[in-house]
């Protein structure tokens, strides 16, 4: 009989418990104390303490944790299991939370009654405890909670503007296509039990060499995964949610959600196997083509943003056709993996948080003919939005620089130098939007000054600042990534 | 001999008071289906030997999930069910023809795409397994129903009733 939980269990559950504790003391206190203000303080202390009780983890690079045989750390009789790399982006899902949180201090929490304040914070508590679970899932049974409970968060905060008709579009797409995701992510998860008797990693071995059931429950499954991280042909829910959905919740969405099934997907690739690594690579240069052929035309710059993220995701895949050219090559293309998925989390958390404050500036939108000009006129924050382009775009000196090239020398490394010339002139393409983006922030006339003036949000312009060193500093001097 | 003759007997009204949830012209009288449906399925898991998942079906399914069902369309007075037609009808058709297909597949695999089948579980075994091996999941659980409420709650409400003590906000 198993006994009480061991110091593994306890390392991996304490973030989770921080955020649930957080959630727990905002509704009672609410119940009891509905015209209190203690929200947006309660919520940040829960995102602290689980960044701090991450963090031992998080700096555990190749030294055993006190108590805790081996890295990576399994926990809950194999239901999770987490490397430090794991941990870092587990930290940055918790950044994009706080971020989002602050970025909404002076909006999203204005709008409404105290029960929708509520709300807000509970959610942003819960999605980041979906995403940590998500990300180190290594179960079915955690792989779909975790995936659901980081959705359902963001179906209701993407909605939550409820007087504008694109938030409320967007919930609802983003919501009726996770749930036909979540269909296919359960249906493929059922054949795989039925055709393997596996529910952890595992069964995807099997599945292979498995009959024609558990490979059914394999494309399934994989649909379900792609869809989250939005991968062409599943990619078509993104620009119409992350433009619909209030800016710092796009913002969390894409730094967030991607990281977690990015994860995911790598904790569940299957090794070498027939499929082989063309598929992978076909299905990265299909979404990085597609992302880059409907960005050029887009006049929205959320839009345009969003589909950036589209292409990111796709440029990721190409680190999983590495994982299966050459099998052994695991720990370093987890390592390029996890430095890719912070280097584009700080770059995207960077682009939609200064562009949310200029949007307040152009009367709430986010159209290019709106925000001409903007970056002269506001230089900190057009300058923070002009730097997370160069790196989304990959200019040295940035560490979305260094991203793209961890990944694409992994991709060298493991002999497929024809596909990562592909896929580097594919990112020479993106340049075109990218530079549409500077060019409509300096280059143009400014746009007269539309609606009532912005109220000074100090807050967010400080909080600001921090993705945006990041992203100078990862890109200078990436130490950290062998931390990774 | 007779267990199978009872399964078939058993399968064959669970199929067709399905059919009669899918076809019933009012949502009560779909709702009212859909329970007998769950008795003719939680008689089949008793023939398969599956006892605790048959009440599992009957209290759960009917008598938490179904009340609740019931409970909704009666306090919103839901009048006339609309019918399948067109693209509905098409795409529905096309959810239960992959579904159908799949199971196609399971049927063409023969038991050789299957495990073998599991012994049924005794409650001993299952609560073990709730709170050990499963016990993440299972609090996990609890935190996605929360949120789960917590939206419904805040969507739920009709927008344009602001708290007069909070101050507007800034955007248009």
């Amino acid at each position: 009989m198993p006994g009480p939980l061991t110091p593994s269990d306890w390392l991996l559950a304490a973030p989770l418990l921080w955020l649930a504790g957080g959630v727990v003391a905002i509704l009672v206190l609410d119940a009891f104390r509905p015209a209190a203000r203690h929200e947006a303080g309660l919520a940040f202390l829960a995102l602290l303490g689980a960044a701090w009780s991450l963090w031992p983890l998080a700096e555990a690079a190749g030294e055993p944790l006190e108590g805790i045989p081996g890295l990576p750390v399994r926990a809950f009789s194999g239901m999770l299991e987490a490397s430090p790399g794991n941990a870092v982006v587990g930290l940055l899902c918790l950044g994009a939370a706080a971020l989002a949180g602050i970025l909404s201090l002076r909006s999203l929490c204005r709008l409404e009654s105290g029960r929708h304040r509520t709300a807000l914070w509970t959610l942003l508590l819960v999605a980041p405890a979906g995403m940590l679970v998500t990300l180190a899932s290594s179960h079915f049974a955690t792989l779909f909670l975790g995936i659901e409970t980081l959705s359902l968060p963001l179906y209701v905060l993407s909605a939550l503007r409820r007087t504008e008709e694109g938030s409320v579009e967007a919930g609802l797409k983003y919501f009726l296509l996770g749930a036909f995701a979540s269909g296919f992510l359960v249906f493929g998860m059922a054949l795989l039990y039925a055709g393997t008797g596996r529910m952890d990693p595992g069964a995807v071995t099997a599945a292979l060499e498995g009959g024609a059931l558990a490979r059914a429950g394999l494309g399934f499954l994989y649909a379900g995964l792609l869809f989250k991280l939005a991968i062409a042909p599943f990619h078509l829910w993104v620009a119409d949610v992350y433009q619909g959905a209030p800016t710092p919740i796009t913002a969390l969405m894409a730094a967030g959600t991607k990281a977690a099934a990015a994860l995911a997907l790598l904790h569940w690739a299957p090794p070498a196997g027939p499929l082989g690594s063309g598929a992978w690579a076909l299905l990265a240069c299909a979404t990085l083509a597609l992302a880059n052929l409907t960005a050029l035309n887009q006049e929205n710059l959320k839009r345009i943003l969003a589909l950036s993220g589209v292409a990111h995701a796709g440029l990721l895949l190409f680190a999983l056709a590495a994982l299966q050219a050459a099998p052994g090559s695991g720990a370093s293309v987890e390592a390029a993996v996890n430095f890719y998925l912070v280097a584009y989390g700080v770059s995207a958390l960077a682009a939609f948080g200064a562009l949310e404050l200029l949007e307040r500036r152009a009367g709430g939108h986010a159209e290019a003919s709106a925000l001409r000009g903007l970056g002269r006129r506001f230089p900190v924050a057009g300058g923070i939005l002009a730097l997370a382009v160069l790196s989304l775009a990959g200019i040295p000196g940035t560490a979305g620089f260094l991203g793209k090239y961890f990944v694409f020398a992994e991709l060298v490394r493991s002999g497929e130098v024809g596909v990562a010339l592909l896929g580097i002139l594919l990112t020479l393409w993106s340049f075109a939007y990218y530079l549409r983006i500077l060019v409509v922030l300096y280059m143009k006339d400014a746009a007269p000054a539309g609606g009532p003036p912005a109220v000074q949000d100090t807050p967010a312009a400080v909080a600001l600042w921090v993705p945006a060193v990041l992203v100078v500093l990862l890109g200078v001097w990436p130490a950290p990534a062998h931390l990774l | 001999m007779i267990p199978a003759v009872l399964f078939y007997l058993f399968g064959a009204g669970t199929l067709a008071t399905a059919a009669c949830v899918v076809f019933g012209r009012r949502a009560v009288e779909s709702a009212m289906w859909l329970i007998a449906c769950f008795f003719f399925l939680s008689a089949e898991f008793l023939l398969l030997g599956f006892p605790f998942l048959a009440a599992l079906q009957i209290m759960v399914y009917v008598g938490a999930i179904m009340v609740l069902f019931l409970f909704v369309i009666m306090l919103l007075g839901v009048q006339g069910v609309q019918p399948l037609r067109g693209r509905t009808a098409v795409t529905a058709g096309m959810v239960v023809a992959v579904m159908l297909a799949s199971l196609g597949v399971i049927a063409a695999a023969g038991h050789a795409g299957l495990t073998e089948q599991p012994a049924p579980p005794d409650m001993d075994a299952m609560t073990r397994a709730l709170f050990t091996d499963y016990l993440l999941p299972f609090e996990l659980t609890s935190v996605l129903l929360v949120a789960a409420i917590a939206g419904a709650l805040t969507l739920g409400r009709s927008p344009r009733t602001p708290d007069p003590a909070a101050p507007p906000e800034e955007r248009p």
